[in-house]
């Protein structure tokens, strides 16, 4: 569904990303681990087209993400970004039905069709208490649910979620995630997300694709990555590998010495 | 969604309010029921009656230019200020930010002192200098601000900052050279409507127009611009095009605005805080509630200019700093328990 082929990203001189290379099936959530500064978040921005790549191409569907106009390219990737500085002013249905932009004209002027897909969309974040409360007066992981409504509503077949789970307590991290894995088995959506906590990662995602200083150092199943002699070199702390998470994934713990 | 139609009514009623005030209040007093009887005669195409012909004049050749004149700026500035804001999500963002109204400050001020404003066709090329002068300090801003293709919204800050500072100084370095035509560079500077009768009206309506027509278009864009640059890309917005026009437009506006004007403090700044504080943040609202508001705001002050040392007429700039700059930090005060920006 989504190819990234040998894909080159600079800033400037330097290369934040080079010759990266992954397929994401249809349907199936890709989780991005790294340390700091491994390209994590730059990946996402060139996906979702804020970067211009150096080199390389995107495809989804067959279809080369860098040719696009914003417009195009927002009805194919949807990005929940962290829940920052969101403007507190609008209330939760204002914010959700932004995410309709790249279907509106330039006045902004939703069409019936566009409310019920905002409908659609906060029901299946489990936003729709929020519709009427305003943005500012709502909790981190409240606002994080509405960010994923929005991305929603913009009905795109690629979601990307870059460390969505950063500003959430325990509790908050689990019902996001387990509503974004709902929704790539009941919808068939797939899923690109960075986190930086690898037993969340190894509990949701299909596949793992490992970042170190911009180049893919390994990808694979969870299991095949989550290996702890390679992890203990990459974030330069000892680690050891226990397997008791859920379903039999990899839990992965800094050694106690 | 129930009562989005009340604030639109409100503004408008003290719009008209305002409206009524600037005619019927000045040196002479014109009741309104003679404002009634002469526009009325004016429509039909009758003679105004005898009684009324001093009031005639005052009306329709000083009185009705001026306010029309006053309503257009104050729309313009307010407008263009809640654009500003919108666009570089920054609360202190109005006209002066990106060197609009320095730059025509500036313009005037060399027209002036290179002695144009001794002919008749010097005098009408001040305002047109102003004008010039507020175009090409955006242009040079943006120049200076750009990285490769795009243009960082603190680059443009800092540098509208820098080019206004510098502006803003030769302004005064010319001011000190010149004898004779100081006076008149001051009191235009701090916003007196030194320019009279229908030309100036003229003249500035069709961009004040223009630009306030667009800004009002682009309500939604930034709404979705509140989330950043880089989500309302990822939302669909072409965001360096929608920048580009909301500049354009804003920067238009303003400059016929302080052109013919002059350089009118704090309404671009203040009118469209109340809107956002009084009526939430939605910028297809917030554009034209400022737009009016704008209006409304400086009529009145041009009143009060007009009123307070009769038959001496203050600049109207003092009277918007001195009135609006207290009642900013008020609102400060009042709005510090719910941040609503």
């Amino acid at each position: 569904m989504l190819k990234v082929t040998r894909l080159l990203v600079k800033y400037g001189e330097r290369a934040a990303l080079r010759d990266v290379s992954f397929e994401v099936p249809r349907g199936s959530i890709l989780g991005v681990i790294g340390p700091n500064g491994a390209g994590k978040t730059t990946l996402i921005r060139a996906l979702s087209g804020v970067l211009r790549p150096a080199a390389g191409s995107m495809q989804v569907d067959g279809r080369d993400l860098s040719a696009m106009s914003e417009q195009e390219r927002a009805r194919l990737v949807a990005v929940v970004p962290q829940a920052r500085n969101l403007p507190p002013a609008f209330t939760g249905l204002e914010m959700v039905q932004l995410g309709r932009t790249p279907y509106l004209n330039w006045l902004g002027q939703l069409t019936p069709l566009d409310r019920q897909r905002v409908q659609r969309a906060m029901e299946r974040a489990r936003t729709l208490e929020l519709a009427d409360r305003r943005v500012g007066d709502l909790s981190g992981g409240e606002q994080q649910r509405l960010l994923l409504a929005r991305a929603l509503a913009q009905d795109a077949p690629l979601l990307l979620l870059d460390e969505p789970t950063t500003h959430l307590d325990l509790q908050y991290q689990i019902s996001l995630l387990d509503a974004v894995s709902a929704l790539v088995k009941q919808d068939g959506l797939t899923v690109v997300m960075t986190l930086h906590d690898l037993n969340l990662v190894s509990r949701y995602a299909d596949r793992l694709c490992l970042l170190v200083e911009g180049q893919v150092a390994a990808a694979g199943t969870p299991d095949e990555v989550l290996d702890p002699d390679l992890l203990s070199r990459v974030y330069h702390v000892p680690l050891q590998r226990l397997q008791a998470g859920a379903g039999g994934r990899p839990v992965i713990l800094p050694t106690v010495l | 969604m129930k009562h989005a139609a009340r604030p639109y009514l409100l503004n408008l009623l003290l719009l008209a309010a305002a409206l009524l005030l600037s005619v019927a209040v000045g040196s002479v007093f014109i009741p309104p029921g003679s404002i009634a009887r002469l526009f009325a005669a004016h429509l039909t195409g009758q003679a105004a009656p005898a009684a009324l012909q001093t009031f005639e004049v005052i009306l329709f050749s000083l009185r009705l230019p001026r306010t029309l004149l006053v309503a257009l700026a104050g729309a313009g500035l307010a407008g263009s200020g809640a654009a500003y804001q919108g666009l570089f999500r920054n609360p202190l963002a109005d006209p002066y930010l990106v060197g609009v109204a320095s730059g025509a400050g500036l313009g005037a001020i060399l027209a002036m002192t290179g002695g144009a404003s001794r002919t008749f066709l010097g005098l009408a090329a001040v305002p047109m200098a102003a004008f010039a002068g507020a175009l090409i300090t955006v242009w040079l801003v943006y120049q200076m601000a750009r990285v490769g293709r795009s243009v960082p919204t603190t680059n443009l800050i800092l540098a509208g900052v820098a080019v206004s500072a510098f502006a803003t100084a030769l302004t005064s370095f010319l001011m000190l050279l010149s004898t004779g035509e100081l006076r008149r560079a001051i009191v235009w500077l701090m916003g007196g409507a030194s320019l009279s009768g229908w030309q100036p009206v003229l003249a500035s309506l069709p961009y004040i127009t223009l630009g306030l027509a667009a800004l009002l278009t682009t309500g939604h864009a930034l709404n979705v611009f509140q989330f950043g640059e880089e989500q309302a890309k990822q939302l669909g917005l072409p965001v360096e095009s929608v920048r580009l026009l909301v500049v354009a437009a804003a920067s238009l506006t303003t400059a016929a605005a302080v052109s013919f004007a002059g350089i009118i403090g704090f309404i671009g700044l203040i009118v469209p805080h109340v809107v956002r504080f009084l009526w939430g943040g939605d910028y297809r609202r917030i554009l034209p509630l400022s737009a009016i508001g704008g209006a409304t705001v400086l009529l009145l002050a041009d009143v009060l200019a007009r009123v307070l040392m009769a038959p001496q007429e203050l600049p109207v700039g003092i009277i918007t700093a001195l009135g609006g700059a207290p009642f900013f930090l008020w609102l400060l005060r009042r709005a510090r328990q719910q941040s609503f920006w």
